[in-house]
């Protein structure tokens, strides 16, 4: 039954995938002399409708396609598997949701906070809640969704401390739980995947989570073990209590297979370690999708490509308006140069 | 107006007084026929002053939406607000008439939440002491510890086990004492020195302490007691206060509601002209409306500004402007059109393909799942899931009508052959079955490449039309290659073998090829076509080429799949009908049935999706439109209020 549930998902993407922008098509963009050449380039792509009339270009469009993908995917699969990538789309809901709160919290332009939202079409009203005048406000009008419950319980410490900190973790913990919980609850060839992918990813993030605390945030043990994840696959609580206690960075990552460069401060070697993991997603995305698509990986395979392009417009549109060079910026593409 | 295609748009610049401006883009939101432009003269930023006023009625709708929230009541949103709106003064009537009621509701609130939190502390209170019963001592005893950290308070209950990993590190004592909804009230303690560590796991868990209650005296059955007498008193007062929230709703919402309406309008307005670009009194609105409206919506405007509006009326341009589209299906194509819109919403230059998918999807669904019986459940089902209201149940009505048709075809019912076929039983029929699946993707096919020329034409989009792989030489070439192969190896009839096709077939072939292998460079040359470097665009030319020829076999082969899914449906339903003649065969016929209809009725729905994404839409969709979303005052409506959805 999922085989041939997954042939319409197969069918769809394989429809779309032409419309990912290819080698050549890159190499042209990256030799664009100037903003006005690059915009010119890409109006000539599939990635033409994140360039405005007035020269604008608005990502967030693409980032906004891509969750519509994500959620046209999901009513395509089985039960276990849609649920599944239903909620890790959810990620872009998520965004959002942080970039109001961020913005009311900040008393940010209404403009600017506008521009950062990702254009999703799920019935969530993003600019009335903008208008909300606080943080409060904002919890209430979501109080039919998901998140209420765990933004009400930071609300406390938020309203004692009046940092969001606290509301984005407890987001976060209740969004990367559940999906936790979605992929253990796979089974068979999707559950394989679904841990190659996702498992790997949160495991990943888990573990950096835990040393931006430490680094950044200088935070205690006890704090550190609490705003993480105890189950994420090969990061859980074990190695989290390592971390805590003092354990470097080079030798967690090791663990992991990732490769940290020797010689860097630990806050070089963690901006290193989530560039190595971008990569590492995109690598993966890209070996799998010229598979056949038959599985859950082919799917995530797929939506990582649409956010790792996204990431590497990102880079080009902004390593060009700071005059980076075409070799500085391909450096920190995701795709090999 | 046809059905393939989107209402044709003009793009409408009107220059309106500042006098006017407001009257005038009030009458385009009542008329719904404006989908405002995106974009802004460079270098223009929004009016302050209509930003402030938008403002000032996002501020106005907030206040309200508090006041119905304490009301317990809501607006009617969908009702657009009556009489005259002008955004620029309308607010300061909307804040007078506010001011009162509001003062009233917020002294209420404030009573509410007083009485609701004194009642929560005094359960928590009762929670506590009720907790401390089996200890015979004063209450006020336990607020002097010395060697101990003692704490109570509510956590999320998911977050105990968090916070007993978290305090690895020291001695502790974590008791869960009783769980309301999510939470748990609980009691930590450990020694005084660790005290510290023990306060940040909990507040790092979420942990909201609570102190004992100043109030509770003496032995915990006598602070109890005093307690529960309080906690009554408070409930009394609670009645009351809903009582009177009850009245003030029933008083106070014709009003609020009006005002309600009135600030979402007027913000509405307010949103969509501090957008208007504007050249000292002069403002320009401008927008696309469909071509058949437009004459309504210069009366329109004139006839609200009291004296002609000059309107200049451009005409579209796909290629240098992104044109809204507006579709109107027939009523009866509207619950098809998901299976387009899933995909992507037609482009303002493509053609409507829904009709044509409609048709399709339904042809290739009945030949999957051709069963009188069969399609008669899935077209009850479908009929009652449109009583529910739920539009996919004419779809899938749909589908069991045409599974009925071809199970006419077929003369099965049931898995049973109770007529003769009209057509023939697939089991029977198989090559022939199989090849008019591939005979009806072929036709499907080069439909796809009929729409494809007609888009490129619209989109004046010369190299696709002529000499792309959905182009004028692709097609060449699926039509030459696809009889080179029936030549060499049917056309001599079963078990001929390999013959030579005739050279007038051959000879084309290669010369097609050159031409699709070098369209890119040829593009450049003939239309000055931006293209890739010329070796590059050689070295891909080919690949594609490649993937083009491959192509062409393997989406018309994909066809395949209608027949054999036509011939599997048949041999699991005789299956199911054989085993259905012994003792309880009622219960097999009955299962066997369900499975047959819920399982195989979605596989097919599903191939045949697929087939429409990949295989049609492939040679000529993309989708990629943006929806006409017209200036509106209905709560809901678009543009006025970018991003807003409800």
């Amino acid at each position: 039954m999922s085989l041939f549930s997954y042939a319409a998902a197969q069918g769809y993407i394989r429809a779309r995938l032409a419309r990912l922008l290819d080698r050549a098509t890159w190499d042209r963009l990256l030799g664009a002399r100037t903003p006005a050449e690059l915009r010119q380039l890409l109006l000539e792509t599939a990635v033409a409708p994140a360039v405005l009339r007035d020269g604008t270009i608005v990502l967030q469009i693409l980032r906004g396609e891509a969750c519509s993908a994500g959620r046209a995917l999901a009513r395509f699969l089985p039960r276990g598997s849609r649920e599944l990538v239903a909620w890790y789309n959810r990620r872009f809901e998520i965004e959002n949701l942080k970039t109001v709160l961020r913005a009311v919290h900040y008393h940010l332009e209404r403009s600017r906070a506008l521009s950062s939202l990702v254009p999703l079409q799920s019935g969530w009203r993003w600019e009335a809640l903008l208008e909300v005048g606080s943080v409060a406000g904002v919890i209430d009008q979501v109080r039919e969704s998901p998140y209420a419950r765990p933004l009400e319980h930071a609300m406390e410490r938020y309203t004692q401390e009046h940092r969001l900190f606290y509301l984005e973790v407890a987001i976060d913990l209740f969004y990367f739980q559940r999906l936790v919980r979605l992929i253990e609850a796979e089974s068979g060839a999707n559950e394989a995947d679904a841990r190659k992918f996702l498992g790997r990813w949160i495991a990943i993030e888990n573990l950096l989570w835990a040393y931006r605390y430490r680094i950044y945030g200088r935070m205690t043990p006890e704090e550190i073990i609490n705003y993480t994840l105890h189950r994420a696959f090969a990061v859980g609580l074990d190695t989290i209590r390592r971390v805590a206690l003092g354990s470097p960075l080079a030798i967690e990552a090791g663990r992991l297979g990732l490769q940290p460069s020797v010689g860097l401060s630990e806050a070089e070697t963690l901006t290193e370690m989530e560039h190595q993991a971008e990569r590492e997603r995109f690598e993966l995305a890209s070996a799998i999708i010229s598979r056949p698509l038959a599985r859950l990986g082919g799917i995530l395979g797929y939506l990582w490509l649409l956010d790792g392009e996204v990431h590497d417009l990102t880079v080009l549109v902004e390593g060009k308006a700071s005059g980076l060079s075409s070799a500085e910026i391909a450096r920190r593409f995701l795709r090999a140069a | 107006m046809s059905i393939l295609a989107p209402e044709p748009m003009l793009e409408a610049n009107l220059f309106v007084l500042e006098a006017d401006v407001e009257v005038v883009t009030a009458a385009l939101a009542r008329m719904e026929a404006l989908h405002l432009e995106d974009s802004v003269p460079e270098g223009w930023k929004p009016s302050p002053e209509w930003t402030e006023l938008a403002d000032r009625y996002g501020r106005l709708r907030a206040r309200l939406d508090e006041m119905f929230k304490v009301l317990g009541s809501k607006p009617l949103p969908q009702s657009p607000a009556a009489g005259d709106l002008y955004p620029g003064r309308d607010w300061r009537d909307i804040e007078a008439r506010l001011a009162g009621p509001e003062e009233t509701i917020q002294a209420f609130e404030r009573q509410l939440k007083e009485a609701e939190q004194e009642s929560e502390r005094l359960k928590l209170s009762e929670s506590q002491i009720e907790l401390l019963l089996p200890l015979d001592m004063p209450v006020e005893g336990l607020r002097q510890l010395q060697y101990q950290a003692v704490s109570v308070g509510i956590m999320p209950s998911e977050n105990i086990p968090r916070v007993a990993e978290a305090l690895f590190q020291i001695p502790f004592i974590l008791i869960p004492l009783e769980s309301r909804k999510d939470r748990t009230l609980l009691l930590a303690a450990s020694s005084t020195d660790h005290a510290a560590i023990l306060d940040r796991a909990l507040k790092s868990a979420f942990f909201e302490p609570i102190a004992l209650p100043p109030e509770a005296l003496g032995r915990p059955t006598e602070a109890l007691k005093s307690l529960r007498r309080k906690a009554e008193e408070l409930q009394v007062r609670l009645k009351d206060l809903d009582h009177r929230r009850k009245e003030m709703a029933r008083e106070l919402w014709p009003e609020l509601s009006s005002l309600w309406r009135r600030a979402t309008a007027d913000g509405k307005l307010a949103e969509a002209i501090r957008r208007f670009p504007k050249y000292r009194e002069i403002s320009l609105i401008s927008g696309w409306v469909p071509a058949s409206e437009l004459e309504k919506v210069r009366k329109a405007v004139e006839s609200a500004a009291g004296h002609p509006i000059a309107m200049e009326v451009l005409k579209a341009d796909p290629s240098r402007q992104s044109v809204p589209s507006l579709v109107r299906s027939p009523r009866w194509l509207e619950p098809f059109e998901e299976l387009v819109t899933t995909f992507g919403l037609s482009s303002y230059n493509e053609i409507d393909p829904t009709p044509i998918v409609t048709v399709s999807f339904l042809i290739m669904y009945g030949m999957m799942f051709g069963d009188l019986g069969h399609g008669l459940l899935l077209l009850v089902a479908g009929l009652w899931l449109r009583r529910r209201h739920l539009d996919f149940g004419v779809l899938v009505a749909a589908a069991g009508a045409s599974g009925m048709l071809f199970g006419l075809l077929y003369g099965a019912a049931f898995g049973q052959p109770i007529v003769h076929p009209a057509w023939l039983r697939p089991l029977e029929g198989m090559w022939t079955i199989l090849a008019a699946a591939v005979a009806g993707g072929v036709l499907l096919l080069n439909i796809g490449f009929g729409l494809n020329l007609a888009n490129a034409w619209r989109s004046k989009d010369w190299p696709r039309l002529l000499l792309k792989k959905n182009g004028v030489v692709g097609i060449a070439l699926y039509w030459f290659v696809g009889i080179a192969l029936y030549k060499a190896l049917l056309a001599g009839g079963p078990g001929v073998g390999f013959r030579v096709p005739p050279k007038s077939v051959l000879l084309p072939i290669p010369v097609l090829c050159a031409l699709l292998w070098m369209h890119e460079p040829l593009a450049r040359w003939i239309w000055h076509h931006p293209s890739r470097p010329r070796g590059e665009a050689v070295v891909t030319g080919f690949f594609e080429l490649f993937e083009a020829v491959t192509g062409y076999l393997s989406n018309s082969l994909s066809f395949i799949r209608l027949g054999a899914f036509a011939v599997a449906h048949e041999g699991l339903s005789a299956l199911v009908a054989g085993y259905s003649k012994g003792r309880g065969g009622w219960l097999v016929l009955l299962l066997g049935t369900v499975l047959l209809v819920g399982f195989e009725g979605v596989i097919v729905g599903i191939q045949a999706i697929r087939l429409e994404y990949y295989e049609f839409f492939g040679r000529f969709f993309e989708g990629r439109g943006v929806p006409f979303e017209p200036l509106s005052l209905r709560t809901g409506g678009n543009h006025a209020s970018v991003g807003v959805r409800v």
